[in-house]
């Protein structure tokens, strides 16, 4: 074997709290009661019941032989979920909120199933989830994919390789479906052109082979679904329906053309949404269940944007005593318009979780103030996500009317001038004045618990210094000034500066964080201002060009997804954020010799080919060591200005609610939101909810 | 007054196509389309797409065919088979998210119409004829308050208040646990402890327009000598005021219907928003912000033939009303 494989006790060895082991499941047969020995550090006896207890809400329906009984419908080896404060009960709704009528993303929030998963203890180890394990060859290219026997999806179909083959072959590579498939299965550490090679050995084991090291696809795996986009695992069986490859093509022309559709390839495109059927509910789900390997299973949706789920009775998940997850029975999100409709719910107490997506700090006062008398508790959680704003700085510049900005261009590409902007803000009053103290203010970097931190990432430029700016600013040749105190550039004209942001799309607090920040860079002698315009405009002017510099927030900060996705650190995306929209172009366009590519100065091409060995290494170590280089010239001259090094998530939860993520849980966009800390495993303590 | 009628009629068609070219270029304007929102989202999660599968979805939805083509394909849908197109934001029909929001949109605004002309119209006549009063005042203090609060804020307040001194929980048309409910009496129950503050907010700023409307056209009419004469043939005051100035005094009030038709419509978006209420309100606001270009589309057009509509109504109303005005258009005509 090879040393660099993750095998199960290396895992072991890190978390002695999650256990994932074995527990011997009887199909049919009445199990003796099996003393499990787990290796190493973590001696866990689990004794699995005599006939395990059936979860109540599904007694009576096992009872009428509607549904076949638990041993039957858990997986020859379920996943064991252990490390909790307690073994829970069953039972109990959890309601919530979501703030889109289809596209639900607070839904991932609880019930986001992944291929592989984060060890919620550490967050660095990837541990077995659907895939019960996974072998990686020596060299890096090929991995050898075992699947749990006998796990169901939802509606009692059994999953197999054929659901995978299924995805990549009729799905991915479709080209009717697709022109061109997610990179991750034609990754070939070059122009990713080279399909990966799928090799079915038998119904639950399946390799993949590449041309050329990838280290990265496990890390990648955590973040893939079922049915989601990226990923290479779907119900085949539902989707076949749906296939003219399985279906008769009449069939499918009429079935078309009652939904009013075109084409069979459009119908496809419906069913599987570009891959995001997961987190979405339209209409046709209430008629057609789509089957799902996640705790909980859409049952109905009885009016519109009110979306009602309910335990997916053949989830593959057991907690120490045997028991099948989930606890909670339920749950439901309410469709609302508004984030202050979301804050008179949980005044009313009309909800049981408040996630990610719909917290603030900017809140707190209003969370604390009713905590006391309302069915809630405020969590103390650090965000990766809403209210890490982040100021990118444009480094290729065009004019309104489309032309290079050159004067403009070589200002923002000058070193002194990202650091001149970074030192010139006040961090603390913001911190005082937006967030109550409660962030540790800094630079952009890894979040300090990431094992890519350094001490330097987080403080590096991020001092106040107004003295400090101004020399940066004078050294760089803007040492001349009008009347109004205002420094003029080479062409004569007065330094102005605009922060285009996209508000509370961004985040709750990026309005004000923008006035405050185009204050201070006003104080030294930049005529700077924030306008609000709306995502698809300010992404659409990021693509030309034509904006100075934008907000985001800077999620992807932590080692369970930094390593994947670089691009708060390094420009590799178009739109929202990153150093420049047109070196993102660049680095994503498939023919670098194309008409209208702005190419990258060598530095950036540097982190580009740095950001590639992280993803080919097997090595973690190394990976490590190439994410920090990156991070050293960072440190040195930075791209993009961050504010909060590590703020606060005041997450809010029934009172009732066990089986919590602990104190200082990172959480957000990284995370998935609770789905990385096991919600299937949150339970009422007695059963119902405050 | 049949010709009247016909040739009203006739005016309403080309009326409605420029009407329909309007919208459709009203929910083009904006830069990028759904699409665009849709990739911007699906980048967000971490997916690269790049332009080869961009090209593919814009060929599939049909959006990279020509405006007019794009516009007549879409009218030729609502002309022939009253097909609104598919909001791909609702996953589902246009024809579904709006009719099944349809209803309970109307509901509430009927209400909120009936109790503010029902409390309108009296308490305007009342304060034009006891000027000076102290009703008068106080209701004219009424008046400008709802005249100069915008509803969503009147929404807030009333919510608070509500919520924080009343004790009465708020917001939504049903509470939590009658809404995955069928309808039954009790949820019917549920409906109307949620709908007066809507139904509240809604009338209140309507009524104050009214009030001062009748009440400014009222004094001039009283003032009139037919009045006089009317009262000096020994009429009660009740009946000098009801046959005489009143019938005239209602005529800009009868013409505000209008605007009636399409406020039923759309009147209470800013509130329903505010309110969080499950009504067609939410849903425009949402499918223009997300570019859901059809539910937009089909809003606006909605609202347009709702406008037309309503002015014929108010002209026949009015006609109905006033022998001047319907002997004079039976002489234009």
């Amino acid at each position: 074997m090879d040393k660099r494989k993750i095998s199960r006790r290396d895992f072991l060895k890190v978390s002695a709290v999650t256990i994932v082991g074995t527990v011997a499941t009887a199909c049919g047969v009445a199990p003796t009661p099996t003393p499990a020995t787990i290796e190493k550090e973590v001696q866990v006896t689990v004794v699995v019941p005599k006939g395990r207890s059936e979860p109540p809400m599904l007694q009576a329906k096992v009872a009428a032989g509607e549904l076949p009984p638990v041993d039957e419908r858990l997986p020859g080896t379920p996943l064991v979920v252990g490390g909790r404060d307690a073994i829970g009960v069953y039972g109990g709704e959890v309601r919530m909120i979501h703030f889109d009528p289809v596209w639900s993303v607070s839904t991932y929030d609880w019930n986001s199933e992944r291929l592989l998963h984060y060890s919620d203890i550490d967050l660095r180890t990837i541990v077995p989830n659907i895939f019960e394990s996974w072998e990686v060859s020596p060299d890096g290219k090929s991995y050898t994919i075992k699947m749990r026997k006998g796990m169901k999806f939802s509606d009692g179909q059994p999953l197999t390789t054929e659901d995978v083959r299924f995805y990549i072959e009729d799905i991915w590579f479709n080209t009717d479906l697709n022109a061109s498939p997610m990179w991750q299965i034609r990754f070939d550490g070059k122009g990713n052109n080279t399909p990966a090679t799928l090799e079915v050995i038998d119904d639950f084991t399946f390799k993949l082979t590449y041309v050329a090291p990838f280290g990265a696809l496990p890390a990648h795996m955590t973040r893939w679904e079922p049915g989601n986009w990226p990923s290479i695992l779907g119900p085949s069986h539902f989707y076949k329906q749906f296939h003219n490859k399985y279906t008769d093509q009449a069939k499918l022309d009429e079935m078309a053309k009652a939904a009013n559709l075109e084409t069979w390839v459009q119908l496809f495109n419906r069913h599987w949404q570009w891959g995001m059927a997961v987190w979405q509910f339209p209409a046709w789900q209430k008629d057609t269940p789509y089957p799902v390997l996640s705790p909980w299973h859409l049952i109905d949706m009885p009016q519109e944007g009110l979306i009602i789920m309910e335990r997916n009775p053949y989830y593959f998940k057991v907690d120490l005593e045997g028991n099948q997850l989930p606890y909670l029975d339920n749950l439901r999100f309410d469709y609302i318009t508004t984030t202050d409709a979301a804050k008179l719910k949980l005044a009313q107490n009309e909800l049981d979780s408040l996630g990610m997506h719909d917290v603030t700090m900017a809140e707190y006062p209003f969370y604390k103030e009713n905590e006391p008398a309302g069915n809630f508790q405020v969590m103390d959680y650090i965000s990766c996500m809403s209210d890490r704003n982040v100021l990118f700085p444009q480094h290729v510049i065009y004019k309104e009317d489309g032309t290079p900005d050159d004067v403009m261009t070589e200002i923002a590409q000058h070193p002194n001038f990202v650091k001149a902007l970074s030192v010139a803000i006040d961090r603390d009053e913001i911190n005082q004045s937006l967030l109550f103290g409660t962030a540790r203010m800094g630079q952009l970097a890894p979040l300090p618990s990431s094992k890519y931190y350094k001490e330097k990432y987080g403080t590096a430029w991020a001092q106040f210094d107004v003295d400090l700016a101004n020399q940066l600013l004078d050294e760089m040749g803007l040492d001349k000034k009008n009347a109004q105190g205002i420094r003029l550039k080479k062409d004569g004209q007065p330094l102005t500066y605009v922060i285009e942001q996209a508000g509370l799309r961004v985040g709750p607090l990026t309005p004000k964080v923008c006035e405050l920040v185009a204050a201070y860079w006003r104080d030294i002698g930049i005529d700077a201002t924030s306008k609000e315009v709306t995502e698809t405009l300010l992404n659409e002017r990021l693509n030309n060009g034509q904006v100075h510099c934008t907000v985001w927030h800077a999620d992807r900060c932590t080692d369970l997804l930094l390593p994947l996705e670089m691009e708060w650190f390094i420009p590799t995306r178009q739109g929202q954020g990153g150093a420049s929209s047109l070196w993102g172009r660049w680095f994503l366009a498939a023919d670098k010799t194309a008409e209208g590519l702005v190419e990258p100065p060598d530095q950036i091409k540097k982190y580009y080919d740095l950001f590639a060995k992280m993803t080919s290494t097997v090595d973690e170590d190394e990976r490590v060591k190439f994410g920090q280089e990156i991070f050293d010239g960072l440190a040195e001259t930075p791209l993009g200005i961050g504010l909060i090094l590590e703020g606060p998530a005041p997450l809010t939860y029934n009172k009732n609610m066990r089986n919590l993520p602990r104190p200082r849980a990172i959480m957000g966009w990284d995370t998935y939101g609770n789905s990385t800390y096991h919600p299937e495993a949150y339970f009422y303590e007695g059963g119902t909810r405050a | 007054m049949l010709n009247y009628i016909i040739g009203r009629l006739a005016r309403m068609i080309p009326q409605i196509f420029l009407v329909s070219i309007l919208a459709f270029i009203i929910i083009q304007l904006p830069p990028g389309d759904f699409l665009t929102e849709q990739i911007n989202r699906l980048r967000a999660t971490g997916a690269t797409v790049d332009e080869a599968e961009i090209q593919r979805l814009t060929n599939m939805y049909g959006l990279d065919q020509p405006m007019y083509v794009q516009y007549f394909r879409w009218i030729g849908n609502i002309v022939t088979r009253l097909d609104f197109g598919y909001s791909f934001l609702w996953q589902r029909p246009v024809n579904d998210v709006l009719l099944s929001r349809m209803g309970m949109t109307f509901f509430i605004a009927f209400l909120a119409f009936v109790v503010s002309w029902g409390f309108a119209i009296p308490v305007g006549i009342y304060v034009a004829v006891k000027q000076y009063s102290f009703a008068d005042y106080f209701f004219t203090f009424i008046g400008f308050i709802g005249l100069a609060t915008p509803g969503f804020l009147l929404a807030l307040v009333l919510m608070y208040v509500s919520y924080a001194i009343l004790g009465i929980r708020v917001g939504g048309l049903f509470s939590p646990e009658f809404e995955p409910q069928p309808m039954s009496w009790a949820k019917f129950m549920d409906l109307l402890a949620h709908l007066w503050l809507p139904v509240l907010i809604l009338a209140i700023a309507g009524m104050a327009n009214i009030i001062r409307t009748l009440r400014a056209t009222m004094l001039d009419e009283l003032r009139k000598q037919y009045v006089t004469v009317a009262r000096s043939k020994g009429l009660s005051e009740f009946q000098v005021i009801m046959q005489y100035p009143v019938r005239i005094a209602i005529n800009p009030i009868i013409s505000q219907t209008t605007y009636l038709l399409a406020w039923l419509f759309s009147g209470g978006t800013v509130v329903e928003i505010v309110l969080n209420l499950n009504t067609a309100g939410p849903v425009l606001w949402r499918a223009l912000l997300q570019q859901d270009m059809y539910t937009a589309g089909a809003y606006i057009l909605i609202l347009g033939v709702l406008y037309s509509l309503g002015s014929l109504l108010s002209d026949l109303l009015l006609a109905a009303i006033d022998p001047r005005i319907r002997f004079g258009a039976m002489e234009a005509a």
